[in-house]
């Protein structure tokens, strides 16, 4: 009897310490970031060059002005670099960067044999600020980053791989976490090439100065039908923030939406807003289409301006989403499934429509 | 059957040179005035332009013609001085240090063909006096072209082009070169018409300038005619015009100065950083310290420079532009580059003074002429060289040019040739 109970104690005592060390362990998962200093590549290729670029002296990596563009094949340059990795895993890029114009804030980065990505283009110029970059999934060892030409007129002190979302730089700085942002406010019109046309006529150009104080926008217009997509399959639990201004349309058919959680033209969820022919109101749906299904997940009214910019925000929380306009909360829906996946801008019925200053944000879990 | 003299045949092939050669040369200088345009994004037509074609097509035809032996003027008496082989020699050898091979290599080709390219053509075409006065108007009018495009697009237009020209130490250089060039010939003359050109030329040229550079090189160049020439009316010439061109600038105000003040002071706008000149400069006398035998490679100081900058502009605003030819030459070929570039320039400007020095001016009033703006011309690119460079792709056709005239009006003039 002694016996059975001293066992039934070393088993709960043994079960509580197992769980204790797999709490603790899961608790102290170790984060970590992989530093390196571009002041060092292995190989250099001019107009890339190390130089002094800190305002303290610190040695980094520079492209002078007026040297030559890369994405417009004027000039060529890169910078090469090793890295270990010590695990396996997903890891988060953040570059140290100075950007001097909107012509002048990126960098391309390839790693490995990885298709090359533009580390970059956030609207933060003339201060050393950390940008997030893309993620990528990196196995344990030695791998290679290349850095080359896209915008001249560019430096960086360091590019960090972090284990972890929630882990960003560290150190004090001014910090531009958006793990996606579009101003539409590059040279050569916007340079909106990585986004994907899949129907209809869309631009950037600046819009009617009397009319927005903003400068260049996305403009899409419509007859029927329009998709432009920005696609990224590892997107998920994000605020989606953009600028939107409807043009005003005799047709009570036009509408515009605002796809999130988008895998491919054909699934996506959508923020469908029908602006009223006349009035300041509008339809808003939210949309969940599957191959062709199309299920209205919610529907609501809203008073809404025509030719006025509306600041749009779409919140993918784990189980919910929640829409804001304009700063003030207007809806909120529970979903039992996460939403995954890229961003598009589509219009319907013969409409006109700005967009401008698309920002996505990753929301940090909180502990519950 | 008639046989022809020695003389009748080297007459014969005179006019032979002038008929094909001048077109060419002509076609060459008129379009350095145009620099790059109009297809100044394009890689090919920067490297394929009409000065460089036309280096390299009379390279072409004068290496057949010697290998045809079908004609007994070789083509070394219309090849440069052997310090031009010298300091090709050096560049050549100084390949083996580069970084890069393809940029070392290209620069050095392009380097050879238009210096001797542009040599042969241009001694071939002024083969007298009558040609040598076409090419000296032809000059004249590629500097007046380029000053009035930039006068058009900066106070007509109120842009900040320099007319055909990217960058404001280009047009300097260029400009800084052509104009003492066109202007002291112009000078010099005895028509009124010729002499009012030619202050107005340089009047011109000054309000247009917009760099430190362009303004030494322009001022260095009537200086040195103002000590030289030996014609007392061009003296007074070109005092006047120097007088001229004060006023006119006074009377333009911030308009000229502005630019002029801002490359002269050396500051970012921030008003607390230095500009990007005495960093160069800094940068590239630390190079020579650590590759002064060896030097960069010829065209490849970019792939070093940076690393001997002791600091850099705020918001890296430093561009890649070689601010003193001097340096740059001693930073890519090493010492001996350095002096082998000099031994040109002292045995061209020397030819240029001694011929000064030894034609009446009275007697031979046009050969004095070619003699005085070709030395005001040789004194602006040196001084030009100080500031920005010779060596760049548009600006070195005109380098070749003033030697090639020197070396011209010598033949024709001192060595008889006429």
């Amino acid at each position: 009897m002694k016996l059975r109970k001293i066992l039934i104690t070393a088993a709960i005592v043994m079960c509580m310490i197992v769980y204790c060390c797999s709490v603790i362990r899961i608790s102290t998962e170790p984060v970590f970031s992989v530093s390196i200093d571009l002041a060092r590549p292995v190989s250099i290729v001019w107009p890339c060059e190390t130089a002094i670029v800190g305002d303290n002296g610190e040695k980094g990596l520079r492209i002078g002005p007026k040297v030559g563009r890369g994405w417009r094949g004027e000039a060529g340059g890169s910078a090469s670099y090793k890295f270990f990795i010590p695990k396996d895993g997903k890891y988060h890029i953040w570059i140290y960067c100075l950007w001097f114009d909107e012509c002048a804030n990126a960098i391309f980065a390839q790693i490995d044999d990885l298709e090359k990505a533009i580390l970059g283009n956030d609207p933060i110029y003339n201060k050393w600020h950390w940008a997030r970059g893309f993620d990528v999934s990196l196995k344990k060892g030695t791998h290679s980053l290349v850095l080359s030409n896209h915008s001249d007129h560019v430096a960086m002190q360091k590019v960090i791989f972090a284990s972890s979302a929630s882990h960003g730089p560290d150190g004090e700085g001014l910090v531009f976490s958006d793990i996606f942002y579009d101003g539409f406010d590059g040279c050569d019109k916007g340079n909106f090439a990585s986004w994907k046309i899949i129907s209809g006529i869309w631009y950037v150009q600046s819009p009617d100065s009397r009319t927005c104080l903003l400068e260049n926008a996305l403009i899409g217009r419509s007859e029927d039908e329009s998709l432009i997509m920005y696609q990224n399959d590892n997107w998920s639990s994000y605020s989606l923030d953009l600028a939107v201004k409807t043009i005003p349309s005799y047709s009570t058919e036009s509408a515009i939406g605002i796809c999130f959680g988008l895998k491919d033209p054909e699934n996506y969820h959508q923020l469908r807003i029908t602006p009223a022919v006349a009035g300041d109101k509008a339809k808003m749906m939210i949309l969940r289409k599957k191959t062709k299904e199309i299920n209205n997940l919610a529907s609501f009214d809203l008073a809404w301006n025509q030719n006025f910019w509306h600041q749009v925000q779409i919140r993918l929380n784990q189980n919910s989403i929640e829409v804001k306009i304009d700063d003030e909360d207007l809806l909120r829906i529970p979903v039992n499934y996460q939403i995954k996946g890229g961003i598009g801008l589509s219009l319907l019925g013969k409409t006109t429509t700005y967009f401008d200053d698309i920002h996505i944000r990753e929301i940090k879990k909180t502990k519950q | 059957m008639i046989l022809k003299s020695d003389a009748d045949i080297a007459d014969s092939q005179t006019i032979w040179h002038q008929r094909l050669y001048l077109p060419i040369a002509a076609i060459a200088i008129a379009a350095s005035a145009f620099h790059f345009w109009p297809f100044g994004n394009s890689r090919i037509w920067r490297v394929l332009n009409l000065p460089n074609l036309a280096c390299i097509g009379v390279l072409v035809v004068q290496i057949l013609i010697s290998i045809s032996k079908k004609t007994n003027s070789p083509i070394s008496s219309s090849l440069p001085h052997v310090s031009v082989f010298a300091y090709l020699a050096v560049n050549f050898l100084s390949i083996a240090f580069a970084a890069g091979l393809f940029r070392s290599v290209s620069f050095t080709i392009k380097l050879s063909i238009v210096l001797t390219g542009g040599c042969v053509l241009f001694s071939l075409a002024a083969a007298n006096e009558r040609s040598i006065k076409t090419i000296y108007y032809l000059a004249t009018v590629a500097a007046a072209t380029s000053v009035g495009a930039c006068l058009f697009r900066r106070f007509a237009q109120a842009t900040s082009s320099f007319g055909f020209f990217e960058s404001l130490y280009k047009y300097g250089s260029y400009i800084g070169i052509l104009v003492p060039l066109g202007g002291i010939y112009l000078l010099s003359s005895r028509k009124t018409v010729e002499i009012f050109l030619g202050m107005v030329l340089i009047v011109c040229a000054y309000l247009s300038s917009g760099s430190i550079g362009a303004v030494a090189a322009i001022t260095s160049g009537l200086l040195s005619a103002l000590i030289f020439n030996r014609k007392r009316t061009a003296k007074l010439l070109v005092v006047i015009s120097l007088a001229l061109s004060t006023a006119a600038l006074l009377a333009a105000g911030p308009a000229f100065f502005k630019n002029v003040w801002d490359d002269f002071k050396l500051l970012e706008t921030d008003g607390k950083n230095l500009r990007q000149r005495y960093i160069e400069w800094q940068a590239e006398i630390n190079l020579l310290e650590s590759r002064g035998i060896t030097g960069t490679g010829p065209g490849c100081i970019n792939d070093y420079r940076s690393n001997f900058y002791y600091r850099l502009p705020k918001l890296n605003t430093l561009e890649a532009f070689d601010q003193n030819g001097w340096l740059t030459v001693a930073a890519e070929t090493g010492i001996l580059g350095l002096i082998t570039f000099c031994w040109i320039i002292i045995h061209y400007g020397g030819t240029a003074v001694t011929m000064i020095f030894n034609i009446d001016p009275v007697r031979e009033p046009f050969a004095h002429r070619f003699a005085a703006a070709a030395m005001a011309a040789l004194f602006s690119a040196c001084t030009a060289n100080l500031f920005s460079s010779v060596h760049y792709n548009g600006v070195l056709i005109v380098f070749v040019l003033v030697l090639s005239l020197i070396s011209a009006v010598n033949k024709v003039y001192i060595k008889g040739y006429r």
